[in-house]
């Protein structure tokens, strides 16, 4: 029994014992863990800085560090948060949390993807496009032939509560007005249009031929065009008069009252560099660099010449929270 | 010191880690500015697809209750109490489902069938696969209690079915109310199958309101049906399960001998192996596809897994004390509310594992309090709360069998309590304590929900590594982190076997 309590002990003392004293930063991640984590090894490397991070699962939709950061809210854990999309920035911002930093190297990305009190910085871009089966004839390219009656039972779209899809369709609720919007949403499902639980397994169906479309972020597309998935992409809604693809950023911010404000700064300006967004870029997630000029693989529009859907996050971030029950309830009907 | 004054320190211990964040919580969804709602309730109760989900988790849990209960005691009198050859080989065999997160067996299977996998029977099957070797354990564990003098009188009248029918059965029945019951909520309460496998159950609404409106009152809200079915589970187990047993003397056991049904019975067993068990691991060592994707696993699996190892083996040994301290008031029924501890370690058993979570961490998550909450102890905390029915679930129906008389006569001989326990009541349990051991630390080894919400920055385990290279990881990498993982616990487990075989050498 002396020897068990013996170990025990030993192994609480080793299971709890704190890190030696060095510089750390902090910081919570809802980017995917296999693009995020060896940028944080090079930051790691390259200013000697240990990184602590914590990072969000598939199975919590990139909310579980959201939650957590809110639970947390009035003794903050965390420096820095990187999320995968600025609308839940958004939120953490209309609650409070977030502290104002202007970045030197921000300097160079277009302003649409900086909050206005740089609370936020967006950086490496994924956009919201069309994966298709290869060999149909006549290819969607607008959002609305979700409602297109020739694509009947032949589209998905993944779950509208989570991840991207919903601030896609809150971006929607900001461009075109409650009205078109929900006519939009009883049209799509009229129009038997499959739901999916992720914009990943909406592009391994269409992989499979089961569908003959879904609106996807561009990592799930490139990540099946690189398996040689018989799919093409199509950018939508870029014709004149039409609203242009979805851009979904990351975003980096600074959390109010962050235990390591220095080493926080030091991370975010790694984080928004162009190197940092030529890394992303040739990653397996393909992301589009905000900064222009970077080298980027072949593929992929550069964000210059794709048409951009011109939304304010705040607003689609706000717009968000209000249609959560609208779309619950459009889900279970 | 008094008996009833540790005992006392104990659950106050365990109510300030466990029910009262509970109850900090609870009180949070009634109020609003200060001021008492019954808000969060009321538009709970008025949708109408909660209570189809309530609907289908009941369903499913009874199927799954029902399915691994009468298969599991089936299997666990073949593997506990006949001469079946290789019987445990099998047995740990049969362990390995219970060994690998939930959602990779799920992954698996519908790799292997594709579509029609999905829905109630698919969800159904894995919960199954999953859930089963914790009724065979259960059962091979109950089994060594029987008393064999019973079954060889039975025996010069009768065969061995009537026997166990007559004799056996009735006097294990404890264990299969527990274990019929223990699936039952594990199943009510399971999440990442049922989502995968896009089935509607009811922890998905409390899901739904944590992930998509980052509402912990309704999260709050949506828990009590839950608290409802534990309360019924509850209820249904003080009433069907026997608590009076009787002295079982530390004999052989009486082993069936199969004779001719050993050649089909032994092909059976390896079918339900090979389906169970076979099928799913080749899936994954087809997915691992090379010994480099192995190695890199390995090496990115290197520091998560050791402290998955630390975090499990502090966590058990928690799980086990506490367990058996648990146990030993409940038994002995050292105070008048103790009905209360008993329905307090259930209910934090059965809650959803991320409203737990939460719970703790706006309770422990404060200035003066982390030393607890950014160190692992806010795990080991997670960990000791969620799992601490199991422990001393075991340890109680072990300590019922303890004789009476033997501690009567040492209290007539002057001991005083903690003699007693020290002398005679823990010796007596040293196999079930080590049996809750490794039950608590295969439980804290998997567990990734709690971890998921509770571990510092920095200090992942595996189970949350392989769920977070679950977000665009390869497959490859992914299925040889879960191989690693499968290896990781069976190693302690085959040198706690070996050690176990050596004593009884020994002995």
């Amino acid at each position: 029994m002396r020897t068990l309590i013996l170990l025990f002990t030993a192994l609480m003392i080793t299971a709890c014992s704190s890190q030696k004293e060095q510089q750390t930063v902090t910081v919570y991640v809802s980017e995917d863990q296999v693009f995020s984590e060896p940028i944080l090894k090079d930051f790691e490397k390259e200013t000697g800085i240990k990184v602590n991070a914590l990072y969000d699962t598939e199975e919590s939709k990139s909310t579980g560090v959201m939650n957590r950061l809110i639970a947390e809210k009035n003794n903050p854990r965390a420096d820095v948060y990187w999320a995968n999309e600025p609308v839940r920035a958004e939120v953490l911002r209309q609650k409070g949390m977030l502290a104002s930093y202007r970045s030197p190297s921000a300097v160079g990305i277009p302003e649409v993807f900086i909050q206005k009190e740089y609370y936020w910085t967006g950086f490496s871009a994924r956009v919201r496009l069309f994966l298709i089966s290869e060999g149909v004839d006549r290819k969607p390219d607008s959002i609305l032939d979700y409602a297109n009656k020739a694509y009947k039972g032949n589209a998905v779209i993944a779950n509208p509560l989570f991840g991207t899809t919903t601030t896609h369709i809150a971006a929607l609720f900001t461009l075109w007005g409650e009205r078109k919007t929900k006519a939009f949403l009883d049209n799509l499902k009229q129009n038997s249009t499959a739901i999916s639980t992720s914009n990943g397994e909406s592009a391994d169906f269409v992989a499979k031929g089961r569908y003959v479309f879904a609106l996807v972020d561009s990592d799930d597309a490139m990540s099946r065009l690189k398996q040689k998935k018989p799919v093409t992409i199509v950018y939508p809604d870029q014709k004149k008069g039409e609203p242009g693809v979805f851009v979904v950023p990351n975003a980096v911010m600074m959390i109010k009252g962050a235990p390591h404000p220095k080493t926080a700064r030091k991370l975010i300006n790694y984080l928004l560099s162009s190197k940092t967004e030529q890394k992303l870029a040739f990653a397996d997630c393909v992301q589009i660099p905000l900064h222009s000029g970077v080298k980027m693989p072949k593929g992929i529009k550069p964000m210059d010449q794709i048409k951009v859907m011109q939304v304010d996050y705040g607003e689609v971030a706000q717009k968000l929270v209000e249609i959560q029950p609208y779309l619950k309830l459009w889900l279970e009907q | 010191m008094k008996e009833r004054t540790l005992f006392g320190g104990v659950v106050a211990f365990l109510f300030v880690l466990g029910a009262l964040p509970l109850l900090v919580m609870l009180l949070g969804s009634l109020y609003n500015n200060g001021s008492f709602t019954l808000t969060a309730y009321r538009e709970l109760f008025g949708n109408t697809a909660l209570f189809q989900s309530l609907k289908n988790s009941f369903m499913l849990a009874l199927t799954v209750a029902t399915a691994s209960t009468s298969i599991g005691v089936g299997l666990g009198i073949l593997l506990g109490k006949s001469d079946l050859k290789f019987s445990k080989f099998f047995l740990v065999l049969l362990l390995i489902p219970l060994l690998i997160p939930p959602y990779i067996l799920a992954f698996a299977w519908a790799d292997l069938f594709g579509e029609w996998f999905f829905g109630f029977w698919g969800v159904a099957f894995v919960l199954f696969s999953v859930y089963l070797p914790i009724v065979i354990l259960i059962i091979v564990l109950y089994l060594h209690q029987v008393d064999p003098y019973l079954e060889e009188a039975a025996l010069q009248l009768s065969g061995w079915g009537r026997v166990l029918w007559m004799i056996t059965l009735p006097l294990i029945r404890p264990a299969v109310v527990f274990a019929f019951l223990l699936v039952f909520i594990l199943a009510f309460g399971e999440f990442s199958v049922a989502n995968f496998l896009r089935y509607p159950v009811f922890s998905t609404q409390g899901f739904v309101y944590f992930s998509a409106f980052y509402d912990f009152k309704a999260a709050t809200a949506a828990a009590l049906p839950i608290v409802m079915v534990v309360a019924m589970v509850f209820w249904m187990q003080s009433f069907l399960a026997e608590r009076k047993m009787h002295f079982i003397p530390a004999s052989l056991m009486q082993k069936i001998t199969l004779l001719k049904l050993h050649s089909p019975l032994f092909v059976l067993l390896l079918l339900i192996v090979i389906l169970l068990v076979m099928t799913p691991l080749s899936i994954l060592i087809i997915k691992t596809n090379s010994i480099e994707s192995f190695l890199e696993a390995g090496e990115k699996a290197f520091d998560p897994l050791e402290r998955s190892l630390l975090f499990a083996m502090a966590g058990a040994t928690l799980l086990t004390v506490f367990g058996f301290l648990s146990a030993y008031i409940i038994h002995k029924r050292l105070f008048t509310w103790y009905r209360w501890l008993d329905g307090s370690i259930l209910l934090l058993f059965a809650l959803p594992a991320s409203l737990f979570g939460i719970a703790l961490i706006l309770f422990w998550n404060r200035a003066y309090t982390n030393f607890i909450y950014a160190t692992p102890l806010i795990i080991l905390i997670g960990y000791l709360g969620k799992y601490l029915a199991l422990t001393t679930k075991i340890t109680e129906v072990k300590l019922v069998q303890i004789p009476r008389n033997l501690m009567d006569a040492a209290a007539l001989s002057g001991a005083s309590w903690y003699q007693i326990l020290w002398y005679i009541i823990l010796p007596l349990s040293k196999e079930v304590l080590l049996v809750g051991w490794v039950i608590g630390f295969i439980f804290s080894l998997r567990e990734n929900t709690i971890t998921m919400l509770l571990y510092p920055p920095g200090s992942d385990t595996l189970p949350v590594y392989i769920f977070t290279q679950m977000a665009n990881g390869k497959d490859s990498l992914i299925a040889a982190l879960c191989l690693i993982m499968i290896i990781a616990t069976l190693l302690p487990l085959l040198f706690l076997g070996l050690y176990n075989a050596m004593q009884r050498r020994r002995v």
